[in-house]
Formats: C-alpha cells, structure tokens, sequence
C-alpha cells in the first residue's frame, strides 16, 4: 500500500491595535489581547476543539491505524498556554497515543528564512525545544511558515539536524515528475522532501482553507484513488479550520473527519503515516527550489507576504532591526520582535485586497502598513 | 429618446466646482453615444442690451473658443444663478453684478434668490416652448422650479439628477425653503439620480421617495484630468513638503478639521506647508484660528483659483486631503490623484465607495487625519503605492459608463 500523511497547522495571530505616529513613544502594548483571547475561545469552541475530538476517535480506533501530524506555532502554544491550558492536555493526550506527530514550524510564524537565516533557525530551534518539553516527542520534520520552501532554507535545516522539509508539490519543486513521494534535497542529499499534494488541498479551498469548499466523502476518496500509481509517501498539509461550519449543524467538517481515518485505508490505495515515518526510507531521485515556492500563494511564491511596495517596505525594515534587537540583550523586546514577524501582518498589507467604500478604521491594507510602521518606530524607539 | 433638455450649469472653462464639471462631462458624454443634447445655462450677459428682462442669450463666445461639440446645442439664460448659491451670497453677488463698474438696474435680476429661481423658470420655458425634446434632465434644486414648469407645459419624462443636498451643504442650518424645494423636485420627478449610494439613503431617509425611484450613478474622472493620467509615479519631492486642501472653505468641506490635523501634525514635523486653496465663508475664522495657533507661516490662503492655478498646486504638493462633513461625490481627489498626489478623504465623501487606494478618515478625527499625513510624508513606500494603484481606480472611472447608466434610465421611462 502507499502512504499518506495527513497534517493540520493550527496558528491564530495576535491582534494588534491600531497604533497612530502620536501612539510612539506611550509605552503602549502593540497586542490587543482581549480581542485575541477571544478569537481564540471562538475557534477552539467552532473549530479545533471538535476536529481535534474528531480525529482522536479516529486514533483512539485499533484497527484504522489513523494517524497525523500537527503543526502548531509558538505563538498558539504561548496563548493556549495563557488562556486555555486544559487545550495543551488535550493535546498531549493526542501526543501519548504515538499516533500524532507534532511537526517544527517557525515559532512566530515568521517569514525569517527569506531574508534572515540567523533568525530563522532561531525560531526552528527554540519550537523544536518547545514541542519536546511540552509533548515530550521529538520531531525532525520541519514545516516552514505558508510552506515556503526553497534550497537555501533546505541547507539550513539540513545543517540544524532536521531529517525533513513539508514542501508545496508544485511542478517549480517537482519539474516533470508526476510521482509524489520523498526527495531529497538536492544541496543536502540527507534531507528529505516531503511533497505536499496541492490538488488535494484544493479541494478543501486550498491553504488558506477560507474558499469554505469541502468535498463529498466519495469525492475525496475519488481523487485520492486518481492519484498518480507511483505516488507513494507525500502530505496532505490542511488548516484544521477548514473544516468548520459545513453542513446544517456546523458539523459536516467534523463528520468528515471521523469518516476519513477509516474510509481511506478500506477504499484506497492508501495507508495513514506519519511525516517521520515517510522520512525514514530510501529514495530515488533529488529535488531542488532554487527560488521560494509557496503552497499557499496562487503564483507560488511569496508575492502575498511581500509582493507589493507596501510589504516590501514593511518586511525590510521589520528585519533591519534584527542586529539592534540582539545587540539590546532585552529578551521582553525579542519576544515583540517576534511576534511582529508574523507572516499574517504583512500579508494585511497587500493593496490588492483594499475594498471601495467607506471601509471601516483599520481594515485596509494601507491602515494595516500605517499601523505597522508606527509600531516598528516605536519599538525601534524602546531599543 | 434621443432628444434631451438638459438643465445645466456651466461649461468649461467657466467651471467653480464639481457640479459644472460634472455636468459638462454627462452632456459630452451622452452627445458621444448618440444622444441630442440641448443644453441651457444660467449666465450673466456681459453686453446686456437695453430693453427684455427676458432676452435669451447665445453661447457665440463658447463656439468661438472650440468648446462646444458638433451635436452639443447651447442656449444661455441671463442669470446670476451659478452653482452652490446661497442667499446671503446671491445679495453679495447682485451687489457686484455690475457692467464696468456701474450696478445694474435692480429689476433686471431678482431681488433675492428665490425670485432669480423664479425668474430663470421663466426663462427657460420660454426657450422650452420654442424647442423640441423628449425628456428633461436638470442638475440640483436651483432648477427644479424651471423643470416643474417645464414638465407642465411639456408632459415629458423628468430627471432629476442630485449632486447635493441642502443638507449637505448647509448641515444644520439647511434652508426650509431649498428643502421644501428639492423634495417637490423628488416627488415630482420620474427618477432621481444620487451621485453615490450615501446620496440615496439620504434621498430616501431625508425625503421619503421610494427606493425603486433613485438610481445611483457614480460620477467619474473628469475628460480635463484623464489626459494626466499616466501613471508617472510619485515626483521627487522638495526638503519642505505640502499638504492641500481644495475646495470651498465651507463648513460642508470640513476646513477647520484640516487646520487643526496640520496643527498635530506641526508639532512633530515642522517642515509642513498647509495650503488651503478655495474660497467661501469660513474663510476670516480660518485665518484667524491659524493666527490664534501661530501657525500663520506653515499656511498658504490662496483664494479661488483658475483650473491652471490648480494644476500648478497639484504638482507641488505631496498629499491631498479632503475632510469634508458631507459629500456627496467629490471629484477633487480624483483630480489630485491623476496629478501622482496621494489622497486622505472623508469617509462621508461619496467618492469612497469607487475608490480602493484612497486613506480613508473619519473627519472629526484629526488625530488620525494627521496621523495619516504624516504616514504619506514619511513613509514614501506608502506614497508610491497610493499613487500607482490609484491610477488603476481611475481607469475604472469612466463617463461612458455614466452615460451608459443615465441612459438606461432614459430607456426604462419611455416604456
């Protein structure tokens, strides 16, 4: 049978409050964390909480062999943490059953591996750490924010210990192979590709997983049937929101979800796994991307973080400020610097997105660069 | 229907606003898609002969400067009417209406606003009886009297088209009588056109006319200014940088919320010149809050301005803000736009809902007016982007489109 390893990245960003030039300097908290706590007590309550229950009755089976992998941000481990620590529970009762692999990502879900490798390993390393202090499981599987993916960023996790990279399974990464399975990368043959089915994910809208899209069971097992025949040991990478407020009840995501962990190993090719398991075995052929490629971008790159004068500018001066943030010592002023490189700030900031009419304060992408820009000034202010 | 008496009001360049610029671009416009437009406008004679208060006047001068189209007719009615009249500002005006410094005789204009209305309607039923039209088209309450009648003589179709209301203009202390005026227009016209979706509710909130009655028509990008359009980018800027304000010092336009954003943004950033280019009656308060905040060196009055004089603002300043009160459309900013100038407008400006790469501000809220300037300044990234996808906005913005719509609505009444 060949293998497929289904994955969810969990991320809420913090919300940050529209900081004015007058705001520089008041010593004022750039996160509205009341807003944020509760954005977070809404997904959990719509989303995670049942997906997450969902799925655990699909490990909890003896005879499914279900299994998946979970890539959780620092930043969601830091909020649960915060203010729902009985979530981190249930998590880690997902992680004892040895069926749930809880993958790297960038702790802030940052955009550090385009133009700050220091940085960027920084944030892989201390979420390596995190996930095995609090779920005790060690992963070397990295999934990168978005999934960008390029050989630079492979080079880097190659160099850290990592045994595999989550990369979007565009034909940029693959060329003509129609075959998705493990790869290695080409500039460091010990790393492994893990190619990440982008038709699949299409079906479920894609990344971003806003489309609300949600195919039919027999749907998801035709398309998972019509795989390629030699395709054996790729991802099918999921936002665990996509699949909430389906059906009449809000339940049909979740339905969905206990339907799959047995339906796919009875009716397809197809057996569960996890990113570990694919990473262990031999391979056949190298893969290389020589510039970034995203998942999660329709030209597949990373023009939705930085692909406007405004992102750009932005981005630039975010990480223009890495050697004052280290050389200040003030980990408090690390920690914001950080949380500022969420991918999610930049990606507001695209013009492209900015509506007619008489848009409410703050919901344009020039009011999300404004604000922006304030707090880096002022943050530059305090280092 | 394809003869039209069209009600309008000026034609360039004898242009004060947008209500003129507006309607001489909707004549162009439908003229350009086949429509026959007679067009009659209020001006003053400059050589008035002796004798007929009720002497219509031709547009020779207009013709002889290239300005008029082939199907474009025109017949100018002797009046001092012009747009955004008010009745303090009609006595001013009739007090200085004189030929070579001597005052005309009273009795050849009225004696007040209303009876220049008046006498106008008159006018113009007189050049309505002596031509040939199938529906009549007439911009803002000035000349609703004047359509009524023809409406009555006539029993052709009525368009009323609203660039602004009396509350609009005058917010709290709207004028009764224009009010009374603009609602006898609404119910008695066929369709109302609004400017923008804002002027509708009002239409429908403020005067009870049903909504199947009101048509939305956005304005677009004036023929003068689409011709700079060339998406050239932001200029280089001078060390001391300008931000404008243009339009009729008025409380509709919001000027003193301009001053007091300029004086926020002052206090942090002095290297600012504030230009307040228009005229109206807010003008002495203004100048004298500047003095009051000794800011009188960081601003420029210049008084009205020819569509040169503007051209030459726009090249020299680095952002453009319009806070206005009450707006209905607001064609400035799409003109300060095509000039590669960066726009802040009031969320109460109808102009908002065609536009995507505007900053958009509450006008009570000056801390974010000014924080807003301040970004364009600073920020040149911010700048570029607002200019260069502003262009985009304006190429969405066509007359043919308005036309397009006005004339749907010409259709949908000769069923």
């Amino acid at each position: 049978m060949s293998r497929i390893a289904l994955g969810f990245h969990l991320h809420l960003p913090h919300r940050l409050r529209s900081f004015r030039y007058f705001d520089i300097g008041r010593q004022l908290n750039y996160c509205d964390d009341a807003v944020t706590s509760a954005l977070l007590s809404q997904m959990l309550a719509v989303s995670w909480r049942p997906a997450l229950d969902a799925l655990a009755v699909g490990v909890a089976g003896v005879d499914r062999d279900f299994r998946f992998y979970l890539a959780l941000s620092g930043t969601l481990l830091d909020q649960l943490a915060v203010w729902a620590p009985q979530e981190l529970d249930r998590l880690r009762r997902l992680s004892d059953s040895g069926k749930v692999e809880f993958v790297i990502t960038t702790a802030s879900q940052s955009l550090a591996a385009l133009h700050a490798p220091e940085e960027f390993l920084v944030q892989a390393r201390s979420q390596r750490d995190r996930l095995s202090t609090v779920f005790g499981q060690p992963s070397s599987t990295f999934r990168n924010t978005a999934p960008l993916s390029d050989a630079g960023t492979a080079r880097s996790l190659d160099k850290e210990g990592f045994r595999a990279v989550l990369a979007p399974a565009h034909a940029r990464l693959l060329g003509w192979r129609k075959a998705q399975r493990p790869f290695a990368a080409a500039p460091c043959p010990n790393l492994r590709v893990l190619p990440c089915d982008l038709r699949l994910a299409a079906l479920f809208g894609g990344q971003t997983g806003v489309a609300g899209a949600l195919p039919t069971l027999d749907h998801f097992i035709a398309a998972l049937s019509g795989a390629d025949s030699h395709s054996d040991g790729f991802c099918l990478d999921l936002p665990l929101l996509a699949f909430s407020g389906h059906g009449v009840d809000g339940q049909g995501g979740f339905d969905f979800l206990r339907a799959i962990c047995a339906a796919v190993p009875e009716r397809t090719p197809f057996r569960w796994a996890l990113p570990g398991e694919l990473s262990s075995g031999a391979v056949v052929a190298s893969v290389s991307a020589p510039a970034t490629i995203s998942a999660e971008s329709p030209t597949c790159d990373a023009s939705p973080w930085i692909g406007s004068g405004l992102q750009r500018d932005a981005f630039d001066t975010l990480y223009a400020l890495e050697d004052r943030v280290r050389a200040a010592g003030d980990q408090a002023l690390a920690s914001i610097w950080r949380t500022l490189q969420d991918a999610t700030y930049l990606r507001e900031m695209d013009p492209s997105t900015a509506q007619p009419g008489a848009t409410p304060a703050g919901a344009s992408p020039y009011d999300a660069y404004m604000s922006f820009m304030n707090i880096l000034s002022d943050l530059e202010s305090r280092l | 229907m394809s003869r039209v008496l069209m009600l309008g009001w000026e034609f360039p360049p004898q242009v004060s606003g947008g209500l003129g610029v507006a309607c001489a671009e909707i004549s162009r416009a439908l003229i350009q898609r086949g429509m026959d437009i007679l067009l009659v406008l209020p001006r003053p004679a400059r050589h008035r002969p002796a004798g007929s208060a009720l002497k219509i006047v031709t547009m020779q001068d207009y013709a002889a400067r290239g300005l008029t189209l082939p199907q474009l007719r025109m017949r100018a009615v002797d009046s001092l009417l012009r747009p955004y009249l008010s009745r303090a500002g009609y006595q001013k005006l009739a007090a200085t209406s004189g030929l070579h410094g001597v005052a005309l005789p009273p009795e050849l204009y009225g004696s007040d606003l209303f009876a220049e209305v008046r006498r106008y309607a008159r006018l113009v039923v007189a050049i309505a009886r002596t031509e040939s039209f199938d529906l009549i088209h007439v911009h803002d309450w000035m000349t609703i009297p004047a359509a009524l009648a023809v409406q009555k003589i006539s029993r052709r179709p009525l368009v009323l088209h609203i660039h602004s209301l009396e509350s609009d203009r005058s917010g709290a202390h709207a004028d009764p009588a224009i009010v009374a005026l603009e609602r006898r227009g609404m119910e008695a016209a066929d369709r109302v056109i609004a400017v923008s979706s804002r002027t509708r509710e009002q239409i429908m909130s403020e005067y009870d006319i049903l909504p199947e009655k009101v048509v939305v028509v956005h304005n677009a990008v004036p023929h003068r200014i689409r011709r700079r359009d060339n998406s050239a980018g932001v200029a280089v800027r001078r060390r001391h940088r300008q931000v404008l304000f243009l339009g009729r010092l008025t409380h509709q336009k919001g000027p003193e919320y301009f001053v007091q954003a300029a004086a926020r943004v002052l206090a942090v950033m002095p290297k600012v010149t504030f230009i307040m280019a228009g005229a109206g009656d807010m003008l002495p308060a203004l100048v004298e809050e500047v003095s009051r905040l000794r800011l009188g060196r960081h601003f420029r009055f210049t008084g009205f301005l020819r569509a040169a004089e503007v051209e030459a603002l726009f090249a020299e300043a680095d952002v453009y803000v319009m806070p206005s009160v009450s707006e209905p459309f607001g064609l400035a900013p799409l003109e300060a736009m095509a000039h590669n100038v960066p726009v802040i407008v009031s969320r109460e400006a109808g102009v908002c809902e065609v536009l995507r790469h505007a900053l958009k501000v509450n006008f009570w809220d000056v801390d974010d007016i000014a924080n807003q300037i301040l970004a364009a300044l600073l920020h040149p990234a911010l700048a570029r982007e607002l200019v260069r996808n502003g262009h985009a906005d304006l190429k969405k913005l066509r007359w043919t489109a308005v036309a397009e719509k006005i004339m749907n609505v010409y259709r949908n009444l000769s069923r």
